[in-house]
């Protein structure tokens, strides 16, 4: 046998080294050795992002590009969206799906561009899902149809009111992009794509360039005085208070995105035409309302909902579970996300998280907790 | 820190004119990050030594703390419970969660001390 460690070896992003000059505290995610924090607290960097801006390594992120064959009826039938109606430079959030109209992932899917009619799309999935994404991806293609991982891809993201600033001092045509579009750049002669989207609710960029580039892009977006690194642990509760889903808390395979509070995400030509995996149970759930649904939560008291935690009606009969939860910087209070059944997820409900054997108060709140800052142009 | 006990879970006690006063270390505050609510025993309540006492909530998750010695709980610190961040800046000071009376004072003698909870850190973060 080998050294039992080696089985434990983390993977490591192109920007692991500057992590550690930064000081960060390592942690393992998805594999990787990441950033929980880095010198002063998740709550600081929280608050840092809200009203300057933050760099996000998410390089252990999954991106990998589509192309050839007949591409659009196989992505299709896995994605509910639109992919005709998708214009170069577009990007959408969908979910991957399966059979039973559970979510295999969630992503964004973008059109980078056409060639003689054949269009090149970029995915960027979860990294603690990436590799059961590709196969599941691959099982459905059709021949002539390829998937290409791009591991020498590495991903970066500015988040917070300050980032369209700080970036257009390197990359000056950012400032004109509105929210959820994407525009291919060159740096230095390297080919870099920029994407007006992130994880935080905040306006903001996705940039994915070469991984023998991305330190030396990194640390000019730091040499900025408004720019901090920011780790994961504030990523968790800046994305918790934009609503915004973490695949394996508030979604999975069992899922649907009507259950998940995502319907909007759905396209209405796709759910009319039907033609994709678990679509039966998704028209359903659209017409019915389905059992269960993705809900806020604020709670009265001081004490943090964690992911499992039961949820109970106010006569004490359990009406679902937490997937999400933490204390709110913004807010500066005790926030949760959870899977209840649906009579009960009405704003205003009282409802009650048990934590500790104690019955503590809480009140269904809207989606997203904090308002979203997305630049819409003009 | 002369007259200061730790336990191995990382709470500090000490023992003044008959009373306890309890916290969690500098190296616990660390571990957990930016703590956000203490769940304080109630006043009056009694628990035997290495009894789960109260549970701290940081950002990232929620910890217990166990009674590091027997006895009543007779105060809780109201100015950690308005600001809990008070134990990450001051543990080991204004930081301090809890007092205890009617102590069993022999107890302490299966703590650490302070040179020995050193090397116990020591030895658990090599």
């Amino acid at each position: 046998m080998g050294d039992p460690r080696e089985s434990y070896k983390l993977k490591a992003t192109s920007l692991l080294p500057l992590h550690k000059s930064l000081m960060a505290q390592l942690v393992p995610f998805a594999n990787y050795s990441m950033p929980l924090k880095y010198e002063t607290s998740i709550i600081s960097e929280h608050f840092h992002t809200r009203s300057s801006c933050g760099l996000f390594d998410v390089s252990h992120m999954g991106q990998a590009d589509l192309y050839g064959g007949d591409i659009i009826s196989a992505l299709e039938r896995i994605i509910p969206i639109d992919l005709r109606s998708l214009n170069i430079g577009q990007i959408r959030y969908s979910q991957i799906l399966n059979d039973n109209g559970g979510i295999v992932d969630d992503l964004m899917i973008s059109l980078l561009k056409i060639t003689n009619g054949q269009p090149l799309y970029r995915i960027i999935v979860n990294a603690s899902c990436k590799d059961k994404d590709y196969q599941f991806i691959r099982s459905h293609l059709n021949p002539g149809t390829t998937l290409r991982e791009r591991p020498d891809l590495s991903l970066i993201s500015l988040q917070g009111p300050e980032s369209s600033n700080v970036l257009k001092r390197i990359i000056p045509q950012v400032t004109k992009m509105a929210f959820m579009k994407c525009q291919k750049d060159t740096l230095d002669d390297k080919e870099i794509i920029i994407s007006r989207c992130g994880y935080t609710g905040e306006d903001g960029f996705e940039i994915s360039i070469e991984n023998n580039y991305v330190k030396q892009l990194a640390e000019k977006i730091l040499e900025y005085k408004e720019t901090l690194p920011i780790g994961l642990g504030a990523r968790d509760t800046l994305r918790l208070e934009a609503g915004l889903c973490l695949y394996g808390n508030d979604i999975n395979d069992d899922t649907s995105p009507v259950e998940a509070n995502l319907s909007w995400s759905l396209s209405k030509k796709r759910i009319k035409e039907g033609n994709f995996l678990g679509s039966s149970r998704i028209i359903n759930e659209l017409k019915t309302k389905p059992s269960k649904f993705r809900t806020g939560l604020r709670l009265l008291g001081k004490s943090i909902a964690r992911p499992g935690m039961a949820v109970k009606s106010l006569d004490g009969l359990e009406i679902g579970k937490i997937t999400s939860g933490a204390y709110s910087p913004s807010i500066g209070c005790s926030i949760a996300v959870a899977l209840i059944a649906n009579e009960f997820s009405n704003p205003n409900s009282k409802l009650f998280v048990e934590i500790r054997d104690k019955n503590v108060e809480a009140e269904v709140v809207q989606l997203p907790f904090v308002s979203n800052k997305y630049y819409r142009g003009g | 820190m002369e007259g200061y006990f730790y336990t191995k879970e990382h709470e500090w006690v000490t023992v003044r004119d008959d009373t306890a006063t309890v916290g969690i270390t500098d190296f616990a505050q660390k571990q957990l990050g930016d703590i956000v609510f203490i769940e304080f025993p109630s006043l009056g309540s009694v628990y035997s030594q290495g009894d789960e006492i109260s549970v701290i909530e940081s950002v990232k998750a929620a910890s217990e703390i166990y009674a590091p010695i027997s006895g009543k709980v007779i105060t809780c610190n109201d100015a950690v419970e308005g600001s809990p961040d008070l134990v990450n800046l001051n543990p080991e000071g204004d930081g301090w969660l809890f007092k205890i009376s009617e102590i069993e004072s022999q107890e302490l003698n299966s703590l650490l001390s302070h040179s020995e909870y050193e090397e116990y850190i020591k030895k658990i973060t090599e």
